[in-house]
């Protein structure tokens, strides 16, 4: 339910429009391979892409089915359908958003273009521990089987110990074993081809990343979002390489040509926390003020924030291993903060948006670490609010706008100082 | 005195059991979660000191935390910077769930008068490759407490260590066992006191005051046991109140499966030469939190419970924004509830809001 | 046999005298600061309607929120248990009961001989109970008595209220007003929001069987007919659904009675 003030993303980007058209098509192979019979995979959590890419294995990921969901202002609905299952308002809206859509007795005609019902799952408790223990209630709902990946968190910093990449690996290579135990085959090299291909894929978000630093901006987040998806479910895919190859150029002529998101840029913002899925467009409503959300933490928790010389297609397993307890999605306090304020500094940061969702048990943890770093290392804000962004019926869009409002007049009038 | 009354003394007032060990210049060790090994902080001639919430309302810990974050991770936070932990030589934590990482963070970061460190474990039991990850955590904690303390940790110490520790889940186990009878020999609230206790302080004390109460109420049988006998689950309990509350609801709490209590003493470790592989295989041959996997076994464990101590009910505890316990009693609720009524509830850890509570208790035990 | 049941809820006491299994006397009041004396008062209060003594009643049951409280009770009954005794007095079908008084909500689920089978209650907040109700006839300016039958009569459409704080929601009730909306759409936003939040209250114990609502929501039709619509199930409602806690009450006194002269027999 909502207070009809809604309001999609407005995109500027043309390669946004080319993602959103390859999101569908995922969809719809995954659909055809369920109609040939092909067992479906729903993988609950940031395992490496890189290995149902070596197994042929069609997977929904569950991070983006409820962005699909909250998008289409369903949100509400499935999550009502899963707390009448029980589950309270205090674990993950995201969570409740996709368990509820998997044991709904029908879906939308929409979402059934997007939705497969899961044969196998396989799930890890990367980011947090809603991932690593929601999907057993769909294993049992639906009967199937299903294997946890046991990924260590990051206690060490950057400097990970060799037992530690072991361990995972060996975790790793327990999935693949599973998986050809339920009728994959496994194709090693198509694993380093797959490895080659992340390795490429966020290069290129890299230097994506380097020119949206430019000022002004010839990107906001609201693209950024969609732009995300191919780190999401296109990581070592040629398709993915494509799109971003794409998306760099668009950038590279912006930034030639002086185009920004707006024409008299006076402040840059970075929303940390999960922003209205429902809503995106109220990333935009900002702009009224001359003020673009150039970043958001939600593009770096999706599994692209590490250093992609790291990848060795030579070592495949230990890459994904090791670039999965380095990347920002299993930080240490040190690593999130530091990275926040890197992230804060080049991009040339004004002010910090801190969306708290109270289902989430993970990224609230960081606000007041993050504030205290970005304040004194950077001498910017950042203006901490409720907001579900997922949680459809939470949504309040006045005290919503009035906390937006209030914080960019105040960071205009200290620029203005 | 009895003892029973010399176990509610010890919990009323842990205080003593500080001051009279750091009386000889000892050091002591806060942890938190099950899979930080006593026994090595023991082997090094360490107090470990496991560190409970106190029922207050959070004060100072929500300037940090938002208020969605854990209830006990946010009390313990707060009684930190309270230093009401200052005696603490050193907090240890270990990995089970994001509550208890963020606290690690930000004790790290906030409280500069007691070091934190974190234990590193897997979250799958009875892997292998988990044990050599684990064992390899467990060597550098070794080192860590033989840094702290000035002592050399030998394979002897840590034998007698574990051995120590083992005869204290041995003498619970068999105090526990005592309320399978159809009148149970000690209560619930009686029994989570003595616990408790038996946790706080030093083992070589707890022990001998273990067979002593064995002894005294082997032959004794509480009032008001025609209730319904109930199981307690849940996020930690730490606070008798709650045992109690259901008590006198007219429940027997027959058995509670709490960290406080029977998730504390259920197993022992198992013969082993190597005592570091002993600990090892003693916290990960078995999966006694929600966080851990596989749940099965988590179910199974319950259900032994279930059977052992002749249960008519279930009811779980979730502290608010306890995630970990409200995915599995929302998971194993439909499964449970074809064997044993099963009720959950959402329970302030600062305890307020306790006539709803009490409603739902007892409707739950008059509905039984 | 004569036996009382007297129930203390936040908002209203209540007291029912029942003899030979009907209904006597009954009263309604409102709580006052001090719930042991509003039990007294009401209590007082029906028995003079029935022309009868305190030594009269054989048996006294307290229930609800104040039922700790009730010095003269011979036993207290959670409102759990007495609502879906009294719902199925009234009909002895019941199996689903929903039961909103001011400051909680519950779902109950009930066997053929009103003993509870399982039930759950709202978290502890006034947005899924009455209060929210009276926070909007304050807010709205309209009556309570009213609010129903003019949610039902919706001039525009609906206006959606998101807010799941009822405190919160004042914002936004204000916007619509501010805007203009008209003050029906806006009691009808407000009317299906309970609905909807009682809905899912109602699904985690399972809709099945012959419904009753009980309490003061059940004298909103508004919100009665959102729910029937929600549940697919019509609503049974006795002839004055706020007394169905006390009536249980003094069934339970009633059955108590029984079983101590049967076993004296």
């Amino acid at each position: 339910m909502t207070t009809k003030v809604t309001a999609p993303g407005k995109k500027s980007l043309q390669t946004s429009l080319e993602i959103g058209k390859a999101v569908k098509a995922y969809y719809a192979n995954i659909k055809e391979a369920k109609e040939k019979g092909v067992p479906v995979i729903w993988s609950y959590g940031l395992i490496p892409r890189e290995i149902f890419n070596a197994l042929d294995a069609p997977a929904i990921y569950l991070e983006h089915l409820p962005v699909v969901i909250g998008t289409k202002q369903l949100s509400g609905h499935y999550i009502q359908i899963a707390e009448e299952e029980g589950f309270s308002r205090d674990v993950c809206a995201f969570h409740r958003c996709f368990l509820g859509c998997a044991v709904a007795k029908e879906r939308e005609p929409y979402l059934e273009k997007f939705f497969a019902p899961p044969d196998i799952i396989v799930a890890t408790n990367l980011p947090c521990m809603s991932e690593s223990k929601s999907f057993l209630y769909v294993a049992d709902h639906y009967g199937i089987p299903y294997h946890f990946v046991d990924a260590p968190i990051n206690t060490w910093g950057s400097d990970i110990p060799d037992y530690a990449v072991e361990y995972y690996v060996d975790q790793l290579q327990g999935a693949i074993d599973f998986l050809v135990e339920h009728g994959f085959n496994y194709n090693r090299d198509k694993l380093k081809e797959s490895v080659c291909l992340s390795k490429r894929l966020v290069e290129l978000w890299n230097e994506i990343d380097g020119y949206r630093k430019a000022v002004p901006s010839p990107m906001s987040s609201v693209d950024g979002f969609t732009a995300c998806y191919p780190l999401v479910s296109l990581a070592g895919t040629q398709l993915g390489v494509t799109l971003y190859e794409n998306l760099l150029e668009e950038l590279k002529q912006k930034v030639a040509n002086k185009e920004g998101v707006l024409d008299n840029e006076k402040l840059r913002l970075m929303w940390f926390g999960v922003p209205p899925v429902y809503n995106m467009g109220l990333l935009n409503y900002v702009e009224k003020y001359d003020a673009v959300v150039v970043k958001s933490m939600v593009e770096y928790i999706v599994g692209g924030a590490y250093d992609p010389s790291i990848m060795d297609p030579e070592r495949p397993l230990e890459s994904l291993a090791y670039k999965s307890l380095v990347d920002i999605i299993n930080p240490t306090s040190e690593n999130m903060v530091d990275f926040v304020v890197k992230t804060v500094k080049e991009f040339k940061i004004d002010g910090l948006i801190g969306s708290v969702k109270r289902s989430c048990g993970l990224l609230p943890g960081y606000m007041r670490l993050i504030k205290d770093a970005v304040y004194q290392e950077v001498g910017i804000p950042t203006s901490i609010f409720d907001l579900d962004g997922m949680d459809i019926r939470e949504y309040d869009d006045v005290t919503s706008k009035a906390n937006l409002d209030s914080f960019v007049e105040s960071l205009l009038a200290s620029k203005r100082k | 005195m009895g003892t029973l009354e010399t176990m509610k003394d010890i919990f009323d007032n842990p205080n003593k059991i500080i001051e009279e060990w750091k009386k000889d210049g000892r050091k002591v060790v806060g942890h938190r979660c099950m899979y930080v090994p006593e026994e090595i902080i023991h082997a090094a001639g360490m107090l470990p000191y496991p560190t409970f919430g106190t029922p207050e309302p959070i004060k100072k810990a929500d300037s940090y935390f938002q208020p969605c974050a854990c209830e006990f991770v946010r009390n313990l936070f707060d009684l930190a910077l309270d230093k009401k932990f200052g005696f603490l030589d050193s907090m240890v934590l270990c990995n089970t769930c994001d509550a208890v990482r963020h606290l690690y963070n930000m004790w790290d970061t906030y409280v500069d008068s007691v070091p934190c460190y974190m234990v590193n474990n897997p979250q799958k039991m009875y892997d292998e490759s988990g044990f050599k990850f684990y064992r390899m955590e467990l060597e550098k904690f070794k080192k860590l407490m033989e840094d702290l303390s000035g002592n050399k940790i030998t394979d002897e110490s840590l034998k007698k260590s574990i051995e120590l520790y083992d005869e204290t889940r041995k003498l619970l186990k068999e105090l526990n066992d005592l309320r399978k009878r159809d009148i149970p020999a000690i209560s619930g609230s009686e029994f989570l006191v003595t616990s408790m206790a038996s946790m706080l302080m030093p083992k070589e004390k707890a022990n001998p005051l273990l067979r002593k109460l064995i002894d005294e109420v082997k032959n004794r049988e509480i009032k008001n046991a025609d209730g319904p006998r109930i199981l307690l689950t849940g996020s930690i309990i730490d606070n008798p109140t709650l045992i109690e509350l259901v008590e006198d609801m007219g429940g027997v709490v027959a058995v509670d499966d709490l960290c406080t209590s029977a998730k504390y003493f259920w197993y022992t470790t198992k013969p082993n030469n190597d005592p570091m592989d002993a600990i090892v295989r003693f916290n990960l041959e078995r999966t006694l939190c929600a966080c851990a996997h596989p749940s099965e076994d988590r179910y199974d464990y319950l259900q032994e419970l279930i059977r052992e101590f002749n249960v008519d009910g279930i009811i779980y505890f979730n502290i608010k924004y306890c995630h970990p316990f409200v995915y599995e009693s929302a998971i194993f609720r439909k499964k449970l509830e074809e064997e044993v009524p099963t009720l959950t509830l959402e329970v302030d850890h600062s305890l307020s809001g306790l006539g709803q509570l009490k409603t739902r208790v007892q409707a739950f035990i008059e509905m039984l | 046999m004569i036996t009382a049941g007297v129930d203390v809820g936040s908002l209203t006491g209540k007291t029912v005298i029942l003899k030979d299994n009907e209904i006597l006397a009954w009263n309604i009041i409102p709580t006052g600061p001090d719930s042991s004396e509003t039990a007294k008062e009401v209590f007082d209060m029906t028995l003079k309607q029935a022309g009868l003594t305190m030594e009269d009643i054989e048996y006294i049951v307290s229930t609800g929120y104040g039922r700790v409280v009730v010095p003269f009770s011979n036993k207290n009954i959670t409102e759990i248990t007495c609502h879906a005794k009294g719902a199925n007095w009234f009909f002895p079908s019941v199996r689903l009961i929903l039961d909103m008084g001011g400051q909680d909500c519950k779902g109950i689920r009930c066997d053929d001989t009103g003993k509870v089978t399982n039930f759950a209650m709202n978290d502890k907040c006034a947005a899924g109970a009455g209060r929210s109700m009276e926070i909007m006839s304050g807010l709205l300016d309209t009556p309570l008595a009213e609010m129903g039958g003019l949610s039902l009569d919706i001039k525009n459409r609906l206006a959606p209220l998101s807010s799941t704080c009822v405190v919160f929601a004042r914002t936004e009730v204000l916007g619509y007003l501010h805007e203009g909306t008209h003050k029906n759409d806006v009691l009808a936003g407000a009317c299906e929001a309970l609905a909807d939040r009682v809905y899912t209250l109602l699904k985690r114990v399972g809709i099945e069987g012959d419904f009753v609502i009980s309490g003061g929501i059940a004298k909103n039709i508004g919100v009665v007919k959102r729910i029937e619509q929600k549940v697919g199930l019509k609503a049974n409602i006795c002839f004055e659904p706020q007394i169905v806690g006390a009536l249980g009450a003094a069934v339970f006194g009633r059955g108590i009675l029984e079983k101590k002269t049967a076993k004296k027999k």
